[in-house]
């Protein structure tokens, strides 16, 4: 039964196409044509850059899911996905024929599936952009050997923090049945996050309460894995980013959770 | 008799309104089920419930024998409830395909069941711009999708004109006595529910105050109105059976026992202009039961 859920809403998303563009293609399409611009402008009026890392541009695009600003697009299509129902008033249509459970999960597993194609394409993205200023002179160094893991854990951790985004916007459209309201707090608690990174992430090396925060546990997490430095001289650390990674899925989980039994015992007497 | 839907001392509260209050009623299998009642008087709350889109707040229902939570009884059922609502992105036969695959069905007959409802032309068209009439169309054939055993319609017939009304009546039948599916029907056109359901449930203020076959509820009010060109010898043919109504005679007479009586009346000479049966409508019993309850 959760196939045919998930049948229904690929079937039903999938020709919603403002959600869908504006929530999951936006932010591939438009970083690389920005980036094409760019390296056509600055490849006609100076020398590009000498030794553009091809492996490390790939990992760059793929933990763009951890940028407050780019999280707008994805909370704007975890909201569409998730508030629809109550905006267009059908559930009505659709709990008749499948469990509650299964019509929620159907579309946590989209989100899911729409927010890995989209990191994948900013990945991939970045890679067409680093060729294309190859092609107009700049020095391109091929990945490393590290590169195939800096990838998968760039992604990996970036679609947690993600998958955290959609369950937060899908607990708040579920409670308040309402589009603008989660929309605003989803974006909200995306800017909250890097303002309180940006001043206390670098101090925070020491993982206090703070590093429960899904935007904080991300931003180590990726640090340890591509072993960058989080303040001068100073690395993220294994034992330090390993609770990171449980505070990233508990808090899937727990939100997760929280959607599904909120949705279970929601009378729908008017979505 | 098999009931699809029994309802044991059934109360809903939303805050201090009291949408149903201990209602108890079997819904036999079969037929075409009729529930009546005034705005607020607890119909779609009922629906509502055996749907599972809400809980009660007492009581229980049992719904084709097992509980309205059951998934796999609740796909039995094909529901439309107060003007149904659709996604403005879809058309109309995207909508009815991806109705069908939530309730898991592949390959479902949709051009059959938009044909049906008189909607083929308007396939391609988003819902969302069709007229009033139209989505309630479109809500029968949505709530069809799935071949429902058990079909509950909320006011089906609702900003349809009337050749779409006629239509839906002559589909409501069809379903019921061709296709075997019982048909549970919410309308405020009580003339119409008289001729198409064949029990009925009224409620009031949340509370169920008559109930059983239509026939015999109003069975037992309904006179022979006569007309003959000599009312005068009607009535003294007739004598206590009858008594004078303007220029005709009111007889009180089974709907078996008619046919004799006219017989008789036309073998004895008497000149016969019209005879109609009066005082059966649904409608007069209707109010005087919600007046009771009020």
């Amino acid at each position: 039964m959760l196939a045919d859920a998930v049948a229904a809403e690929g079937y039903k998303f999938l020709r919603q196409r403002g959600g869908l563009f504006w929530g999951f293609c936006a932010v591939p399409l438009g970083m690389l044509l920005f980036n094409l611009m760019l390296d056509t402008w600055i490849g006609t009026r100076s020398a590009l850059p000498v030794g553009l890392d091809l492996g490390r541009q790939v990992v760059q695009g793929l933990g763009l899911g951890g940028s407050a600003f780019f999280q707008i697009f994805f909370a704007a299509g975890a909201v569409s996905l998730f508030s629809g129902e109550y905006r267009w008033e059908t559930w009505r249509l659709l709990t008749p024929r499948n469990s509650r459970a299964n019509l929620m999960a159907a579309k946590f597993i989209f989100y899911a599936a729409l927010t890995a194609l989209s990191l994948l394409a900013l990945g991939l993205g970045n890679a067409l952009h680093t060729l294309y200023a190859g092609l107009l002179g700049a020095q391109v160094a091929l990945p490393g050997g590290a590169f195939p893991l800096h990838a998968l854990g760039t992604f990996l951790t970036s679609w947690a923090e993600l998958l955290v985004l959609g369950a937060v916007a899908a607990l708040l459209a579920t409670a308040t049945r309402a589009m603008i309201g989660p929309l605003i707090a989803a974006i909200c608690f995306s800017f909250a996050q890097q303002m309180a990174l940006m001043i206390l992430g670098p101090a925070d090396a020491r993982l206090h309460w703070f590093a429960a925060f899904p935007g904080m546990s991300a931003w180590y997490v990726r640090a340890w894995i591509t072993g960058e430095q989080i303040m001068p001289g100073v690395f993220a650390v294994a034992s330090r980013a390993l609770p990171g990674i449980l505070f990233l899925l508990g808090w899937i989980a727990l939100l997760g959770a929280a959607v599904l039994v909120r949705f279970q015992r929601q009378d729908l007497p008017r979505e | 008799m098999t009931a699809l839907i029994e309802a044991h001392d059934l109360t809903k509260r939303f805050g201090a309104v009291t949408a149903l209050d201990r209602l108890s009623l079997s819904i036999p299998q079969g037929g075409v089920y009729g529930i009546l009642g005034a705005n607020g008087a607890g119909k779609s709350t009922f629906f509502r419930i055996c749907l599972d889109l809400i809980r009660p707040s007492e009581g229980s229902v049992s719904l084709l024998g097992g509980v309205p939570g059951d998934t796999a009884r609740r796909r039995r059922i094909g529901a439309m409830i107060e003007t149904p609502r659709y996604h403005p992105f879809l058309t109309a036969r995207e909508t009815l395909t991806m109705l069908a695959l939530a309730s898991g069905v592949r390959d479902a007959p949709v051009e059959r069941w938009l044909a049906r409802v008189g909607l083929s032309d308007a396939a391609h068209r988003k819902v969302h711009h069709f007229s009033v009439g139209m989505k309630q169309r479109m809500g029968i054939a949505a709530a069809l999708i799935s071949s429902p055993e058990l079909l509950i319609l909320d006011e089906p017939t609702s900003g349809m004109d009337p050749v779409g009304i006629q239509e839906m009546r002559s589909l409501m039948r069809e379903l019921a006595d061709k296709d075997g599916v019982t048909i549970l029907l919410s309308s405020h056109l009580l003339d119409e529910v008289q001729r198409v359901c064949d029990r009925v449930a009224i409620f009031a203020r949340g509370k169920l105050v008559s109930e059983g076959r239509i026939d015999l509820l109003v069975g037992g009010r309904e006179k022979l109105r006569l007309l003959a060109t000599a009312p005068a010898a009607l009535l003294a043919k007739l004598g206590a059976r009858a008594v004078p109504d303007g220029d005709g005679a009111l007889v009180t007479v089974t709907r078996t026992e008619a046919p004799a009586l006219l017989r008789e009346l036309v073998h004895d000479g008497v000149d016969l202009v019209e005879a109609r049966w009066v005082g059966g409508e649904l409608e007069k019993f209707y109010l005087e039961q919600v007046g009771h309850a009020g």
